[in-house]
């Protein structure tokens, strides 16, 4: 420690100016917008991500013509110098009056996981957008195919220098990095853009009527940067045709229905409202998944009080079997339900909560579980029916509860069991 | 007859009979009501469908009076001069085309010729009285008429108004069709119903000469008739087939698609002359309403098999447990003393009602009377 005190700073302030001048060296030659690019997958919603991939230039981009962020005159001209015809066609585009409107599709390429635990599913989806600029109109000769087509990195480079409509997932969680996207752009000012992603999107699942239960994978997309004064997000027939699922997509475990667009407003502050709108494919569950994990073992618990009452048998002189061996059965038939339900719930969450034919079941087992044990004290170690009746009524008291508690129990289970299916 | 089994037997029957009634009238009550429900969810198809239909011939009526009246346009077309015709209107046709689904204008010259169509101006001078009877009407007889009509452009909504020249002489017509599809979207997002048009091949064939060729494909052929519009078509294809869509009048059923039961409303579209061209075909989806009815169902079953085996159970305790049992003991016990067995006393008399415990202190008295 001594020692240590007494040691020179020189070297210790000369390593702190040594790193300061490598730092200053680094800022000087790495451009800004080369740092910090996670390869990681972005946690944030879907159009601050897609708007930086948008903008932001590959190092050839930092040409004049590929100028990043011009949308809506975000970044100033001083630092990002353009032809001013290219920045007029990066504004929003009024030839055919406002607000514009942009056509949404969506194709379900491929589902990979449903997590209804967690709400979440993931799925590679395109996304077809659809406007018209009247800016970018051209004679007609010009596109041989009747259109200008652009891929991969000269769509981005494309994209980069016209306007588009910021069109933001509200229920992505994670999205790959990679893109595949493809831009089209019509001799009278059409621009059709599509953009391919893997992601992951939180849903909210609905387990009322588990194991018969339909969920809906929803993409939802909304314009929050103009209100619906300037940006619109709409469907026409061509649309709905387009968006559908893969011919061979598939989900293990679940049905796949059809896709079904909608489109609402959102409120915002002072009279604003924004545009939204999503696709959502329903998904029946295959019912035959649950049975054998939860269904067969919460059937089964509901024999374990029945056990306690058919174990004994009235006499003349009471019952043949004590009460404290059977309010064993019913002791531990109750243990046997609580982990039951620690084992189901911790492994189907979604079910855990809220009304559902699990916890019905769960509900009907606790209630089959009181009346046995209300069975075993007040006949067995009572005998409040004798007390009350005498031995012949208690006699017959006791056989129609053997009979009658299985019929119930069991009828009240399969009703629960229909009443999801209707 | 064995009054311990019979007589329950009887009485758990009359319950069994009684509750299984009170529980089909009341299933039919609730059946009824559920089906109600559906009524109605046709008859509000129809009347979205009618007003709509209504509402969209106005508005295509509007807009051809509207244009008719400018004085620009008027004095061109009275001056037959179709190229500043042309120049006064196009752009005004390409606007409403692009935002409100104007599918075509067109002005004609008595009694029914073509003079300019502002959506394929290059084509002209085609005499149309021999399929356009409303057209032929309003040049005959000066007045304005509206409806479904199957024009060279296609099958279109549409408003006719006379045109008149300053001297109130009339010089011809002005026509505008609205496309079906926005009306068909209108409904879909108005009311949540999947709507769609179907019209007939034969006509579309003959008639709609300008339509593109992805309209007439086998894949959207459904019987005689082509699905025009449809605002899911994937699920329309199952829900009208072949054999469902030939109907001469209002038809309703009900179907079950993806798993989701539906209840479908055919309605015959006709044209001017009452001709039937094609069918409008909109459809609910039932699955809120069949669920209730299924739920309701299964409950009430529920609940009658509670009241079936609580009064079954109440019977039998009565019967076999305050009368029969008690009684059969002291019977047994009766027949004993009389072989001489008195070693088997009464049972306490809390045991027995109060009509069996005379009979069983005369047991006991005899008991004892004959121990002694």
């Amino acid at each position: 420690m001594t020692r240590r005190r007494a040691r020179p700073r020189v070297p210790r302030a000369l390593g702190l100016f040594v790193l300061t001048a490598l730092f200053c060296i680094s800022l000087a030659l790495f451009p800004h917008k080369s740092r910090g690019q996670s390869k990681s997958r972005d946690t944030r919603d879907a159009g601050s991500h897609s708007s930086v991939l948008a903008a932001s230039p590959a190092p050839e981009q930092q040409s004049p013509l590929a100028a990043p962020g011009a949308a809506h005159g975000a970044v100033p001209a001083a630092t990002n110098p353009r032809p001013p015809e290219l920045e007029e066609e990066a504004t929003i585009p009024m030839g055919r009056g406002l607000p514009v409107v942009v056509r949404v599709a969506f194709f379900f390429l491929e589902l990979k996981e449903l997590d209804d635990t967690k709400g979440e599913f993931e799925a590679i989806t395109d996304m077809r957008l659809h406007w018209s600029d009247l800016r970018l109109a051209y004679p007609a000769q010009e596109a041989a195919r009747g259109y200008k087509e652009y891929r991969g990195s000269a769509a981005d480079k494309r994209l980069a220098t016209i306007w588009k409509p910021h069109v933001e997932p509200t229920n992505r969680l994670e999205v790959d990095d990679n893109v595949g996207r493809r831009v089209r752009i019509f001799p009278n000012g059409d621009v059709e853009t599509i953009e391919r992603r893997s992601g992951r999107y939180k849903i909210k699942i609905d387990a009322q009527r588990f194991p018969f239960d339909r969920q809906f994978l929803k993409l939802e997309y909304i314009v929050r940067e103009d209100t619906t004064d300037a940006v619109v997000l709409d469907f026409e027939n061509e649309d709905v045709e387009w968006s559908r699922t893969a011919k061979d997509a598939e989900l293990a475990g679940w049905r796949l229905g059809l896709v079904d667009l909608s489109r609402s407003v959102v409120p915002g502050w002072n009279g604003d409202r924004y545009s939204r709108v999503a696709a959502s494919l329903f998904v029946d569950r295959l019912p035959t998944t649950g049975i054998a994990p939860i269904f067969i073992p919460l059937i089964a618990s509901l024999l374990i009080p029945l056990l306690a009452i058919w174990m004994n048998k009235a006499t003349e002189d009471g019952f043949e079997i004590e009460a404290f061996e059977l309010a064993n059965i019913s002791i531990g038939g109750l243990f046997s339900v609580i982990a039951l339900s620690f084992a189901i719930y911790s492994s189907y969450g979604m079910i855990a909560g809220g009304d559902n034919t699990v916890t019905r079941l769960f509900g009907l087992n606790y209630m089959t579980l009181a009346l046995s044990l209300s069975v075993v004290i007040a006949f067995y170690r009572f005998n409040f029916p004798r007390r009350l009746f005498g031995r012949y009524v208690e006699e017959q008291l006791f056989l129609f509860i053997c009979w009658a508690l299985p019929i119930l129990t069991l009828g009240t289970s399969i009703a629960f069991l229909l009443v999801a299916a209707a | 007859m064995k009054f311990r089994r019979s007589a329950p037997g009887l009485l758990i029957s009359t319950a069994i009979i009684v509750i299984g009634m009170i529980t089909a009238v009341s299933l039919l009550l609730t059946s009824q009501m559920l089906g109600n429900a559906e009524a109605d969810g046709f008859r509000l198809m129809r009347d979205v469908l009618t007003s709509t239909l209504r509402a969209t011939e106005e508005k295509a009526l509007v807009r051809a009076e509207l244009v008719s009246a400018m004085p620009a346009v008027r004095t061109a077309f009275n001056q037959r001069d179709r190229a500043k015709l042309l120049s006064e209107t196009q752009d005004m046709f390409k606007e409403q085309a692009e935002k409100y689904g104007l599918d075509q204008a067109q002005f004609h010259v008595p009694p029914g010729v073509s003079f300019l169509r502002l959506h394929r101006p290059e084509k002209f001078g085609d005499d149309q009285t021999s399929y356009r009877p409303m057209l032929t009407e309003v040049n005959r007889d000066k007045v304005l008429r509206k409806g479904v009509a199957i024009t060279r452009a296609g099958p279109a909504i549409a408003g006719i108004v006379p045109i008149f020249d300053d001297a109130g002489q009339h010089t011809g017509s002005f026509e505008m069709g609205l496309e079906f599809s926005p009306m068909l979207d209108k409904i879909k997002q108005s009311y949540g119903l999947e709507a769609a048009v179907f019209i007939d091949e034969k006509m579309l064939r003959e008639i709609s000469t300008d339509l593109g060729g992805d309209v007439l494909t086998p894949e959207k052929r459904v019987g005689k008739y082509i699905r025009f519009h449809a605002t899911h078509p994937v699920l329309l294809r199952s829900l009208v087939t072949d054999r469902d869509i030939a109907v001469t009048d209002a038809t309703t059923y009900e179907r079950i698609a993806s798993g989701t039961p539906w209840g479908v409303q055919l309605v015959p579209m006709y044209n001017y002359m009452n001709k039937q061209i094609g069918v409008y075909a909109l459809a609910m989806d039932f699955s809120v309403t069949r669920a209730a009815q299924g739920r309701s169902k299964v409950w009430q079953f529920l609940a009658a098999l509670f009241g079936v085996v609580l009064t079954a159970g109440m019977i039998l305790i009565v019967v076999r447990g305050l009368l029969l049992s008690p009684l059969k003991a002291l019977s047994d016990r009766f027949a004993a003393l009389v072989e001489g067995d008195t070693s088997r006393a009464a049972d306490a008399m809390d045991s027995y009602c109060d009509e069996l415990k005379s009979l069983s202190a005369s047991y006991e008295r005899l008991r004892s009377a004959e121990k002694q």
